[in-house]
C-alpha cells in the first residue's frame, strides 16, 4: 500500500511565515494574498527536491518473518544533488536498514539552495516496510517515477526548505486501505494538463463515469456511474477531505452535491470507490463515493488567466507558501461567461484556503475555509420535433428565466495524532448552503385547475426551487495496529455525525410575470445522521488480506410541512380559501393549521468486506461485498412510520496488474460488478426531481489502465453495464451502458534554453465516448463523442497555452429524455412522450497564461 | 522493486488483453430495452359505416321523427388515447387525465359525418405501444381548450325532420365558447366547471393496443346526436321558405340536447386498423 504523506513545516520556520500561513486558515489569505505574502518574506533557504526516487526492496530475509518496520535515515545531499552520506537514525533491524540505505543512495536531488546558491544539506527520510501482499494490491494512478510505490517505500519526498545541514522532519496521513479493484486512488499528476471545466470533471478519471448538466454552468453536474443515474449526487457520497458535500433533504433531490466550489487546481488526488465496500462510506454511497483531497504542489504565488470563446474569462490565483506543507494553500477564482447559444451565461467566485500545522512530531492539524457564490442561466430542454420543424435552433431555449444561484460557505478543522500503535483522527465542520433553481421541463402542462381556484388556463410550469441548509457535524476514528499471526493487523473504529437544518420550497411561477401562483412544497426539516463503524485490516498470510467490518446508520427526520393541505373538497361557502396554496380548512370549512409535522427514524446495519489475494507477482485478485444505504427525502416521511431508506447490495470481483520500473509504472484492472437497489430513484420531469421507483439491478464490467512514464501519462477506461428493473427486467432509462474515457498528457523539456531556462512543452487530450442510452419506450439516445485538447509552452515561471474543448465541434446532446411537454401554445398540446434533449457545448477555444512567482 | 529499468513486454500486454477482451465480449451481449415503442401513425375520422359517401343520411329518432341529414360536419380539434380509464370523479375539474397518454393526433379536422370513408387528419399521430383504455375527443377550433373566445363552429348540420306529415327543414351551428360555460355549483368552488370540461369528451371507454404500422379511425354517428331532440321546439328562422334552426345558446332546448349528445362518449367509436 502506498501512503501519500505530507510535509509539515520544519521546526525552524520563521515566526512570520507561520503567521502568514495561519492567515490562510482564517480565509484572509484567499482574499488578500498580496498582503499576506507581505508578511512572509521569501526564505533564503530552499530544501533539496527529489529528482529521481528509488524505493527500497523488501528483503528476502524479512519475508520469512513478515516484518513490518520503519527506518529513518539522515541523508546528506551534496551541492550536486547526490547523496554523499547516509546514517541510520531509527533502526528496524539490519536487513531493513540496509535495504533503506541501498535505496536512498540511489536518490538524486536538486540541491538545497542558500540565497540561490547550492549548498549541502542533511534531510530526514523515513522508509516504511511492509510485506508484499499489501504492496501488490493495486494502487490506482501510481505516483510519478520519483514517487513510485513499492514493497517498501519512503513516505514522501522532502520538498520543504531545509537549512543546510539541518533535518527536515516529515509527516503524513494514512490513506484508507484499498477495498479491492473498485477502489481508485486517483492521483491527478500530469493529467492536470487535460482540460476540465470544473472539479466534477476530475471524476472522469474513474471508469464508467459520465457527467451531464441540463441546468447550466452553476448547476451541479449530473453523474452517471456504473449504470446508476446518480443525478446530482443522490447515489454517490461526495466529500472534500472528508467534509460532506451531499445535502440530505435537498428539495431538488436528496443527496444533491454541487462540487463547483472546488477549484480544480487545488485537487491533489481523488479517491473514488465504486461501490459500498468501505465501512467509512456513509449516506448516499449507493453507486460509490468520491473524496476530493486538496493540495497544491506548485508552491509560490500562481496567477492564471483563461479567456476565449463566448466571452469567457477566468482569473485564478493560487498561493502555496514555499516553506509550508502542500496542504497549506490559498486559492481564489473569478469566472464569467456569456455561454454558448441562448441563456447560458454565468458568473461565479470561489475562495479556498487551508493551513496544515504540526502537532509534535507525529501529529498534524488542518484548518480549512471555503466560500463560493454563483449566478447563472440555463437553457433547459428542447423538443426534438420543434428542432426538426425549425421552430427552435439547437442552442436555443424555451424559457430564458431558467437558471439559478448557489452559494456555499464552510469551515472545517481536523486533527491527526499518532501514538506508538494508534492513530487518532477527529474532524469538525460547519457548512452553510443555499441553492435556487429555476427549471421548466414541461412548458404549459402541469397547472391543474382545482375547484376552489379561480378559473385559469395553463399559467406555466417554471419551477422555482429553493433550499437553504445549515450543516454541522464531525467524524472521528481510532486506528490501532498490532501484530498477530506474524503479521501486522489493524482495527479501526469510528463515527460520523451530522445534523442538517433544511428550509426548502418549491413554487410554480406564472409565465409572463414570474409571480408565484402555486406553492408545491414548503418544508422545514431537521435531519440527523449518525454512523458508527468498525473496520479491520487483517493479514492472514503474506498474500492474503481481509478487510471490512460493519457500519450502523441511524437517520432521524423531523419534517415540518408548512403547506400540508393544498386542496379541500368541500370548502366553506362563507369563507372560501380561494387561490391560496397552503390551506387552513378541512372539509366543510373546519379550521386546521396549514402545517403538519412528521418525525420518525430509520436504522440500517451494513456489512462490508473485501478480500485481496496477491500470490503472484504484480497481480492482485480481489472480491468485495457491501451494503449501502440512502436516506429518504423528508417529503416522503410519515409520522411514526419507520423511515424507509434505499438499501443497496453490491458485489464485485476484480483482478489488477501493477508494475513499476524506475521510469514508468502501469496499472491495469478488470472488474465485474453487480449492484441491487431495493428502492431506486428515477428522474421525474413533471416533478422536476427524482421520485421513488421500484427495485433495480446492475451488472457490468469495467476495465481501466493507467500508464505513467517519463513523458507520457495515460489513463483510459471502458465500462459496460446493464441496468434493469427487478420486476419487469426492462432497462432503466437514461443510464449509459457503454462509457469510454481516455486522458492523455504528453510533456517534455525541449533541448532549448532561453536565458538559462529550459523550454517546456505539453499536450493534453481528453476523449469521451458514450454509447446510445436507453430512453423510455425503447428509444435510444444519440451517441456522444467529444475530444478536448490542450497545448502549453513554458519557460521559467511563465506558461502559455491554448485549449480547445469539443475540438471536433460535434453537435451532441448532453442529455436526452422522452416525456410529454407543451412548449408551443396556441394549438392542441402534445401529450404523448416525445424526445427532448439538452444541447452539449460546441467547440470553444481558450487561451491561457499562467505565471508563478516566488515558487520552488 | 529495484532500480533496474524494465520494459513491459508483449507477454504482459497479452495477459492484460486476455482479461479485457472476453469480459467486453460477454458484456456487449447484454442488450435489452426499456419496454414499449413509439411510432407515428395515420389517423382519420368518418361518419357511420353505413353512410354512403356523402349521400343524405336518413333515420328515425326515438321521438318519431324521420330525419334526413344533408349536411353534418364536426370539428375535431385533437384526439387522444390514455392508458387509464377513470373510475371515480376524483379529477372532475382537471382537463387532462392523470394517466399516461399513449396516442394522440394533435391536429384539427372538419369531419363530414355523412361520409363513411376515412378522412385523414392533416398531421400524423404519434403513439406508444402501451395499451389504451380511454379515448378523448377535443372539440376545439384553435386547439386551446381554455379559450372562451374561440367561436369556431364545432358542429354544423342541415336537414329535414318529418313527423306526422309535417316537414321541418332545419339547420344549425354550434360553438363551444362562453355560451357553454356552466356556472360553478358553489361560490366557494369557482373553478369547478372549467370550459375545458365542455370541450373535451372523455373518457371514451376503449381497449386498444396501438402497434406500429396501424392506423386509428374515429367514427362519429350523427344519428346519436338527435336521439332526444324534439324538432318541434326548433325556432323558426324564416317562413318562406320555411326554415327552423338550432340556436347556439344554452337556453335552447334542442341545442342543449345536441350539445349533450356531442359530449357523450357513446357518439364516438375508436378503431385501430391495419390501414386507414
Amino acid at each position: 500500500m502506498c501512503h501519500h504523506e505530507h510535509l509539515a513545516p520544519p521546526h525552524f520556520q520563521r515566526y512570520l511565515a507561520r503567521l502568514a500561513a495561519r492567515a490562510v486558515a482564517a480565509g484572509l489569505l484567499v482574499l488578500l494574498p498580496a498582503a499576506a505574502q507581505a508578511q512572509s518574506p521569501p526564505p533564503q533557504l530552499v530544501a533539496p527536491v527529489v529528482r529521481t526516487h528509488v524505493d527500497a526492496t523488501y528483503p528476502e530475509s524479512a519475508h520469512r518473518e513478515n516484518k513490518h518496520g520503519d527506518v529513518v535515515l539522515a541523508v546528506t545531499v551534496d551541492v550536486h544533488g547526490h547523496v554523499s552520506a547516509v546514517e541510520v537514525l531509527e533502526s528496524a533491524g539490519a536487513d531493513l536498514d540496509q535495504a533503506a540505505i541501498v535505496a536512498a543512495r540511489q536518490w538524486t536531488f536538486d540541491p538545497a539552495l542558500r540565497n540561490g546558491k547550492p549548498v549541502a544539506a542533511k534531510i530526514r527520510v523515513p522508509f516504511h516496510f511492509s510485506p508484499p501482499a499489501a504492496a501488490v494490491e493495486v494502487v490506482e494512478a501510481p505516483a510519478p517515477p520519483s514517487q513510485a510505490s513499492s514493497h517498501a517505500h519512503s513516505h514522501e519526498e522532502p520538498k520543504a526548505p531545509a537549512k543546510a545541514s539541518d533535518e527536515v522532519l516529515v509527516h503524513g496521513r494514512p490513506m484508507p486501505p484499498s477495498r479491492g479493484a473498485s477502489d481508485f486512488n486517483l492521483r491527478i499528476g500530469e493529467l492536470a494538463r487535460v482540460y476540465r471545466g470544473n472539479a466534477a470533471e476530475l471524476l472522469k478519471l474513474a471508469p464508467g463515469i459520465l457527467l451531464s448538466n441540463e441546468g447550466g454552468e452553476g448547476h451541479a453536474q449530473q453523474v452517471f456511474l456504473r449504470g446508476f443515474d446518480a443525478r446530482e449526487g443522490q447515489d454517490i457520497e461526495f466529500t472534500v477531505d472528508g467534509v460532506p458535500i451531499n445535502e440530505p433533504g435537498n428539495i431538488h433531490g436528496g443527496g444533491f452535491a454541487e462540487t463547483n466550489f472546488i477549484i480544480p487546481e487545488l485537487v491533489e488526488s481523488l479517491r473514488v470507490v465504486e461501490g459500498p465496500f468501505d465501512p467509512r462510506q456513509g449516506n448516499f454511497a449507493v453507486a460509490g463515493s468520491a473524496d476530493y483531497q486538496l493540495g497544491l504542489q506548485k508552491r509560490g504565488t500562481t496567477i492564471g488567466y483563461r479567456g476565449g470563446s463566448f466571452n469567457t474569462h477566468r482569473l485564478l490565483l493560487l498561493w502555496g507558501p514555499k516553506d509550508e506543507s502542500v496542504h497549506t494553500f490559498g486559492g481564489a477564482e473569478l469566472y464569467r461567461t456569456d455561454g454558448f447559444g441562448q441563456n447560458r451565461g454565468a458568473d461565479r467566485a470561489t475562495g479556498m484556503g487551508q493551513y496544515e500545522g504540526r502537532i509534535g512530531e507525529r501529529g498534524s492539524y488542518r484548518l480549512t475555509t471555503q466560500a463560493y457564490t454563483t449566478k447563472y442561466f440555463s437553457a433547459g430542454v428542447l423538443r426534438q420535433d420543434d428542432l426538426r420543424a425549425g421552430r427552435v435552433d439547437f442552442y436555443d431555449t424555451y424559457d430564458p428565466r431558467q437558471g439559478g444561484s448557489s452559494s456555499r460557505y464552510s469551515l472545517a478543522a481536523d486533527i491527526v495524532s499518532r501514538g506508538q500503535d494508534t492513530t487518532y483522527t477527529q474532524q469538525l465542520f460547519l457548512i452553510r448552503r443555499d441553492l435556487r433553481l429555476l427549471k421548466n421541463f414541461t412548458g404549459f402542462l402541469e397547472d391543474t385547475q382545482e375547484a376552489i381556484q379561480s378559473p385559469h388556463g395553463q399559467r406555466g410550469d417554471l419551477i422555482d426551487l429553493n433550499n437553504g441548509v445549515w450543516t454541522m457535524g464531525g467524524r472521528g476514528a481510532s486506528r490501532i495496529a498490532g501484530s498477530a499471526l506474524g503479521h501486522k493487523q489493524e482495527l479501526e473504529v469510528g463515527y460520523f455525525a451530522r445534523g442538517d437544518l433544511v428550509d426548502s420550497s418549491e413554487q410554480r411561477l406564472e409565465a409572463t410575470t414570474s409571480v408565484p401562483y402555486k406553492t408545491e412544497t414548503l418544508l422545514s426539516s431537521k435531519l440527523g445522521n449518525l454512523g458508527l463503524y468498525g473496520d479491520a485490516n487483517l493479514h492472514a498470510t503474506r498474500w492474503l488480506t481481509v478487510r471490512g467490518g460493519l457500519r450502523a446508520e441511524l437517520f432521524s427526520f423531523d419534517a415540518q410541512n408548512l403547506c400540508a393541505a393544498q386542496d379541500v373538497s368541500k370548502p366553506s361557502v362563507k369563507n372560501p380559501p380561494g387561490d391560496a396554496s397552503c390551506l387552513t380548512q378541512s372539509r366543510f370549512g373546519v379550521h386546521r393549521e396549514a402545517n403538519q409535522r412528521a418525525s420518525t427514524v430509520g436504522t440500517a446495519l451494513l456489512p462490508r468486506a473485501s478480500v485481496l489475494l496477491g500470490p503472484f507477482d504484480h497481480f492482485t485478485f480481489s472480491a468485495a461485498y457491501g451494503q449501502g444505504a440512502r436516506s429518504i427525502d423528508p417529503v416522503y416521511v410519515t409520522q411514526d412510520v419507520r423511515t424507509p431508506y434505499a438499501s443497496i447490495t453490491s458485489y464485485e470481483g476484480g483482478v489488477g496488474y501493477a508494475r513499476d520500473s524506475e521510469t514508468s509504472s502501469l496499472v491495469v484492472k478488470s472488474i465485474f460488478f453487480q449492484t441491487h437497489v431495493d428502492r431506486d430513484l428515477i428522474f421525474n420531469q413533471t416533478a422536476g426531481r427524482s421520485t421513488l421507483a421500484n427495485g433495480t439491478s446492475r451488472t457490468g464490467w469495467a476495465g481501466t489502465v493507467r500508464y505513467t512514464g517519463m513523458w507520457l501519462d495515460q489513463a483510459a477506461s471502458l465500462t459496460l453495464v446493464r441496468s434493469s428493473f427487478d420486476d419487469t427486467n426492462l432497462l432503466v432509462p437514461y443510464v449509459p451502458d457503454l462509457v469510454f474515457r481516455s486522458d492523455t498528457a504528453l510533456h517534455a523539456d525541449f533541448p532549448v534554453r532561453i536565458r538559462g531556462d529550459k523550454l517546456r512543452g505539453a499536450l493534453g487530450s481528453g476523449i469521451t465516448y458514450v454509447g446510445r442510452r436507453e430512453l423510455p419506450f425503447s428509444e435510444r439516445s444519440q451517441r456522444i463523442l467529444t475530444v478536448d485538447a490542450s497545448a502549453t509552452l513554458g519557460l521559467g515561471n511563465v506558461e502559455l497555452g491554448v485549449i480547445a474543448s469539443n475540438l471536433l465541434d460535434n453537435r451532441y446532446r448532453l442529455s436526452e429524455y422522452n416525456y410529454s411537454s407543451v412548449f408551443q401554445q396556441g394549438g392542441p398540446p402534445t401529450l404523448v412522450a416525445s424526445r427532448h434533449f439538452v444541447a452539449g457545448a460546441p467547440r470553444a477555444v481558450f487561451g491561457t497564461l499562467t505565471m508563478t512567482l516566488g515558487g520552488s | 522493486m529495484g532500480s533496474t529499468p524494465r520494459r513491459f513486454g508483449l507477454r504482459h500486454a497479452l495477459g492484460v488483453l486476455s482479461l479485457v477482451v472476453p469480459t467486453a465480449a460477454t458484456m456487449t451481449g447484454c442488450i435489452g430495452s426499456s419496454g414499449g415503442e413509439t411510432f407515428d401513425f395515420e389517423g382519420g375520422a368518418a361518419g357511420p359505416a353505413d353512410a354512403h359517401s356523402g349521400a343524405p343520411l336518413r333515420f328515425t329518432t326515438p321521438r318519431g321523427y324521420d330525419v334526413e341529414l344533408t349536411r353534418a360536419s364536426l370539428r375535431i380539434g385533437a384526439v387522444y388515447m390514455n392508458e387509464l380509464l377513470p373510475v371515480s370523479n376524483a379529477q372532475a375539474d382537471s382537463c387532462l387525465s392523470s394517466g399516461r397518454y399513449t396516442a394522440e393526433i394533435s391536429a384539427g379536422l372538419d369531419v363530414n359525418l355523412l361520409d363513411e370513408r376515412p378522412q385523414r387528419f392533416t398531421r400524423r399521430g404519434s403513439a406508444t405501444t402501451a395499451p389504451a383504455r380511454a379515448g378523448e375527443v377535443w372539440l376545439t377550433g384553435s386547439g386551446d381548450v381554455y379559450d372562451e373566445s374561440d367561436t369556431t363552429p364545432i358542429f354544423e348540420v342541415e336537414g329535414t325532420a318529418t313527423r306526422d306529415g309535417r316537414a321541418l327543414p332545419f339547420k344549425g351551428r354550434l360553438t363551444i365558447a362562453e355560451n357553454r360555460k356552466r356556472p360553478p355549483p358553489s361560490p366557494a368552488q369557482p373553478g369547478a366547471n372549467p370550459l375545458c370540461r365542455e370541450r373535451i369528451v372523455a373518457p371514451i371507454p376503449l381497449s386498444i393496443a396501438p402497434s406500429a404500422g396501424g392506423a386509428l379511425l374515429v367514427r362519429v354517428d350523427p344519428r346519436r346526436l338527435f336521439l332526444t331532440v324534439d324538432f318541434q321546439e326548433l325556432k323558426q328562422f324564416s317562413k318562406d321558405p320555411p326554415l327552423f334552426g338550432f340556436q347556439d345558446e344554452a337556453a335552447d332546448g334542442p341545442s342543449v340536447a345536441v350539445f349533450a349528445a356531442l359530449r357523450s362518449a357513446a357518439l364516438y367509436t375508436f378503431e385501430w386498423r391495419a390501414r386507414l
